[in-house]
């Protein structure tokens, strides 16, 4: 008979099973495609007067897609949502699958007809015939957003349909048993969606003007002649409210400029950062040029030294810059002490940190040097400033002797 | 030993068993009570307070018609500050902190919910069978589990702590804005989790004393086993409540305001469906954390005896998970569906936008599910004489599972490089790209459940020759009835690509029904067709192979894991809200993790609640040195047609 095994070694034997189960599928999350959901930024400050139809369009295009290249993110496989979300549900490209409420197509060549008009003509259609029977239904004010459905114009209408969806329901699109009187679209300036009054008018210029044709163009106006009054700029008052608050410590977020992350960051008391006004004088951290330092870095004998002592681990120039950020200790620029303050994890947003990374893998030698700044004699890498006989334009991105 | 004619013991155990029922109800009296000193309250306020102010009318955010105002009975939601109403530990995400507590919390809140309902079902099976020396296996298998589930008590409650005070360390503000809201229902929770503790202790340490087969006193104990469960689902209701409001607030106003009634709040849109949900979850879950224990023992098992018992306790085991796993999608669908009615966005999130991608992990570990179920009962037939009849079939029924998953699997969406893009004309693959669809999804998966209930049958049937007069014709009716449905959820699928969405989404509740048909329908004619049957030869309980113990293990983990992903699948839907559209979550960790962090925090979960059951199992075993000497079942002993 066949000697009978301990529980010890079948336990081991079952942990290893567990193990290969638990890292089988925990690789295979790491393999699918990795998208990080950022919460949506605070509404950008616009002048009202001096803004552009198209600037607002673009803004528009913006918070609808999350990207002024919707097609381009499209084609990556993923989805181009912004923070008005409103591509989950309507259609705005042919590539795009979306059919749960009205499309927004704008290809006047296509058939059917209804596509052959523009969304500003579609609308100003709406709110003659069908559009009665909601004024009266809705008399007293819609009971979510207390309003009384009037618009007059396609613009007013693309104003209502955001402040108020029951206003206005499309034949075939309403929840189901309320004979479509009832929108399933959430109303757009309360959460979870939240955009400020200007965002919804940029949000309305993109669906006038992505025909191209500016004379369309009423979205400003229909939103005063819809509510009555001047439509106000976000920033006001709202900053007046922040003055009140208790502030808390620094933190670094996506909606901030790379000025306004330095200088809340501090990262200029220590380093020198090409096109950052404030960061012109560090003489303690090496120079921000991440173009050209990161790929050479991680490729140099003393990164190298710290990825076998399991102290740095990135791999690619992007995974460099963030690893110094977040993790400084990880690898000590040859010169230089120790001595980066180590909270910042704490302190950036993931977006925040984008937007800082992004800037500095774009600072190279060509542009420290135009602005005149060099490395500070400690760093091994050397001077990047040309001889005295030499000319800027001799100076090559890349360059680091 | 008790005697059936002892009236006095007998009528003590009916008081103690009012007593235990009148102190449940206990609690809920006293919220009666407390609602009613509110009424009497803001009955005799005269004055009326402006809006918003305490006292003041309030709209409900979620209720409409007769019961869309209510009085504003607490402050709104705070505003949440970095850092002020936030805490952190170092240099770790407190975020990640309070999950992993969470977690480990929920797998023993679980883990302690399922095995008083498995082992309620075995009590009560060993009590009704005829066969007195079967009726003690089953009660001797509800003992043993139960031994395991009092230590796994102790756990769930240290954890339960530990969890308090993460919430109060790291995110004191949204824990205090939610113990406000549920501030009337709080203590209740406390008092039944006592409650429960004080059931549990008469069940176990009684049971012995109550044993006396299948007369009075084991009825007796068997009405302290519901009560038991009763208990632990209330329990388990209360804390889904949190996160049921959590997604889908209700009895509060926009701004957080509580409208001073706790109903509400509770019975939010999502509860319902969420508690089904969890239900069903839990008993599944249970059962496959029983199968792996039994698995285990049965690896280590030195006698045939014992190796035999836990062979077939796996086995009952697995199959109590079964019986849970397969109304579980159509609970998810039902859930899903609540969730897309509540808030469209919100189920296109989850569906088609930034959480997608999840579900494709959903699909793998359901699927993975599936084929271990299947692969099991392959290996289990391989103990049954007269099964070789059907070995031929295996190969077939492995196809479509895997042709299923592999359906199920496909992305809507396929990550590109440019040049993959315009070599494929397009974000869509011309032919793979139409498996990415809601319609192939479903298809794929009622098939595979239709497959499995199929194996099922073939398995009752293994060692058996069916003897009823009518058995051609039965033969004939299951034959027809399975093609039928496989053709019935293939052609709605297929109908469902000419179609439009919201019309779409109603083609599934035919399929669902030709899936639940084969499910009840099938298995009860086949159960009728064996009855008389003759047995081939006896089940060689303990001659399982070894690959099927580890399917075991498998099915286990992927239970565990499946449950850390769609928890992490649901928690993230609500984006960067804490409470969904009221209180917004303002830490630097309000993004939603890729889900690459999520798998790795899950694999890292799922080992620690092993590691930790495992010393619970160790624990229980160190009482249990004389378990195995209690062990009936005899190597190679049938058990009854009831138990397949």
């Amino acid at each position: 008979m066949a000697k009978k095994k301990g529980a010890g070694t079948i336990v081991i034997k079952v942990a290893l099973w567990y193990m290969f189960i638990l890292g089988a599928f925990a690789g295979y999350t790491n393999w699918l495609p990795q998208i990080r959901g950022d919460a949506p930024e605070a509404a950008e400050a616009i002048n009202l007067d001096e803004v552009t139809p198209d600037q607002l369009s673009t803004m528009g295009e913006k918070i609808i897609f999350g990207s002024n290249d919707p097609l381009g993110v499209l084609a990556k496989g993923e989805g181009p949502i912004g923070k008005g979300q409103c591509p989950l549900c309507h259609r705005f490209f042919l590539e795009q699958k979306a059919d749960r409420c009205p499309n927004l197509l704008a290809l006047p060549e296509m058939e059917p007809p209804l596509l052959k008009i523009s969304e500003e003509a579609r609308s100003h259609e709406r709110v003659k015939g069908r559009y009665e029977e909601f004024k009266k239904l809705h008399a007293n004010g819609e009971k979510n957003s207390g309003i009384v459905p009037h618009a007059t114009t396609g613009g007013e209408y693309l104003i209502e349909s955001e402040y108020c969806p029951n206003c206005f329901v499309v034949v075939g699109f309403g929840l189901k048993g309320t004979n479509d009187t009832v929108s399933p679209m959430p109303i757009i300036n309360k959460p979870p969606i939240e955009l400020a009054d200007t965002e919804i008018v940029a949000v309305v210029s993109f669906l006038q003007l992505r025909d191209g044709d500016e004379s369309k163009w009423t979205a400003k106006d229909s939103w005063e002649s819809y509510f009555g009054k001047e439509l106000a700029a976000p920033a006001e008052g709202e900053g007046e409210e922040e003055e009140e608050k208790p502030k808390g410590p620094p933190v670094a977020l996506g909606s901030m400029t790379v000025d306004e992350i330095v200088k809340e960051m501090t990262c200029f008391a220590c380093h020198k950062i090409p096109g950052v006004a404030i960061a012109k004088t560090g003489m303690i951290g090496p120079l921000l040029i991440e173009k050209t330092n990161a790929p050479n870095r991680i490729k140099s004998p003393e990164y190298k030294k710290a990825v076998k002592e399991g102290k740095a681990h990135a791999t690619t120039p992007r995974e460099y810059v963030i690893e110094s950020i977040m993790d400084p200790g990880a690898f000590i620029v040859p010169g230089f002490a120790d001595d980066m303050l180590k909270d910042f994890r704490h302190k950036f947003t993931v977006s925040g940190l984008d937007v800082m990374v992004d800037y500095l893998l774009n600072q190279d030698v060509a542009s420290a040097v135009a602005e005149g700044m060099d490395r500070l004699p400690n760093e091994k890498e050397g001077s990047i400033l040309p001889p005295p006989e030499a000319s800027l334009g001799e100076v090559k991105s890349g360059d680091l002797s | 030993m008790f005697s059936v004619n002892n009236k006095k013991k007998k009528i003590g155990a009916l008081i103690l068993l009012s007593m235990i029922g009148m102190l449940l109800l206990l609690p809920f009296a006293q919220m009666d009570v407390s609602a009613q000193g509110k009424e009497e309250a803001a009955a005799e306020e005269s004055a009326e307070p402006a809006e918003g102010e305490i006292g003041s009318k309030g709209k409900d955010k979620q209720y409409g018609g007769v019961n869309e105002f209510g009085i504003v009975s607490g402050p709104p939601a705070p505003e949440m500050v970095y850092p002020d109403s936030y805490g952190s530990y170092g240099d770790y995400q407190s975020r990640t902190l309070l999950w992993v507590s969470n977690q480990q919390h929920l797998y023993f809140g679980s883990f302690v919910l399922a095995v008083p309902m498995f082992v309620f079902v075995m009590e009560l099976i060993g009590a009704t069978q005829k066969d007195r020396k079967v009726g003690k296996k089953f009660d001797d298998l509800a003992h043993e589990m139960m031994k395991i589930s009092l230590t796994a008590y102790s756990v769930t409650a240290i954890l339960g702590g530990i969890l308090i005070f993460t919430f109060l360390a790291l995110y004191p503000g949204f824990f205090g804005y939610l113990a406000s809201i549920f501030k009337p229902v709080m203590h209740i929770y406390a008092l039944l989790f006592i409650l429960e503790s004080g059931v549990l202790y008469v069940y176990y340490y009684g049971w012995d004393a109550m044993n006396d087969g299948n007369g009075n006193w084991k009825w007796t104990h068997l009405g302290i086993s519901c009560i038991l469960n009763a208990i632990g689902i209330v329990l388990m209701v209360m804390a889904n409540t949190w996160i049921g409001f959590m997604m889908s607030p209700a009895g509060v106003d926009e701004s957080g305001r509580f409208l001073g009634d706790i109903w509400k709040v509770i019975h939010t849109p999502l509860m319902v469906p969420i508690v089904i949900h969890r239900i069903l979850g839990n008993a599944a879950f249970g059962g496959g954390v029983v199968g792996a224990y039994a698995a285990f023992r049965f690896l280590s098992s030195k006698t045939l005896e014992e190796k035999a018992h836990y062979d077939w306790m796996s086995y009952i085991a697995m199959f109590m998970g079964i019986l849970n796993l397969i109304p579980l999608p159509f609970a998810g669908y039902w859930l899903m569906r609540e969730i897309y009615a509540y808030r469209q966005q919100m189920g296109i999130t989850l569906m088609g936008g930034l959480l997608a991608w999840v579900f494709i992990m959903q699909a793998t570990m359901i699927a993975t599910l599936f084929i271990t179920v299947n692969y099991y009962l392959f290996q289990a037939m391989g103990r049954m004489p007269g099964a070789e009849r059907y070995y031929p079939a295996f190969k077939f029924l492995l196809a479509i599972l895997v042709i299923s998953t592999i359906s199920w699997l496909t992305p809507h969406t396929l990550v590109m490089t440019p040049a993959e893009l315009k070599a494929m004309g397009g974000q869509q693959h011309p032919v793979v790209g139409n498996y990415g669809v809601m319609s192939a999804k479903n298809t794929a998966i009622n098939t595979m459940i239709t497959t499995t209930v199929l194996t099922f049958c073939l398995y009752q049937r293994a060692n058996r020759i069916i003897t009823v007069p009518w058995a051609w014709k039965g033969n004939c009716f299951l034959i027809l009835l399975f093609a039928m449905a496989w053709v019935n959820i293939l052609f709605l699928g297929i109908y469902g690509y000419f179609i439009p969405a919201n019309v779409r989404i109603g083609l599934s509740v035919p399929q669902v029904v030709s899936t639940l048909t084969t499910l009840f329908v099938g298995v009860a004619v086949n159960t009728k067709m064996l009855k008389g049957s003759k047995e081939v030869a006896p089940i060689r309980w303990g001659q399982m192979s070894v690959r099927g113990a580890y399917a075991l293990f498998l099915l286990a983990v992927a239970f565990t894991w499946t449950m850390a992903v769609m928890g992490y699948l649901r928690s993230s839907v609500r984006l960067h809200w804490h409470v969904n559209e009221i209180m917004r979550d303002n830490s630097p960790w309000a993004f939603t993790n890729p889900l690459g962090y999520a798998g790795n925090i899950n694999s890292m979960n799922v080992l620690l609640f092993w590691t930790m059951l495992l010393f619970v199992f160790w624990l229980s075993s160190l009482a249990a040195k004389k378990a195995p000497s209690k062990v009936t079942a005899d190597a190679g002993e049938a058990v009854p047609a009831a138990s397949h």
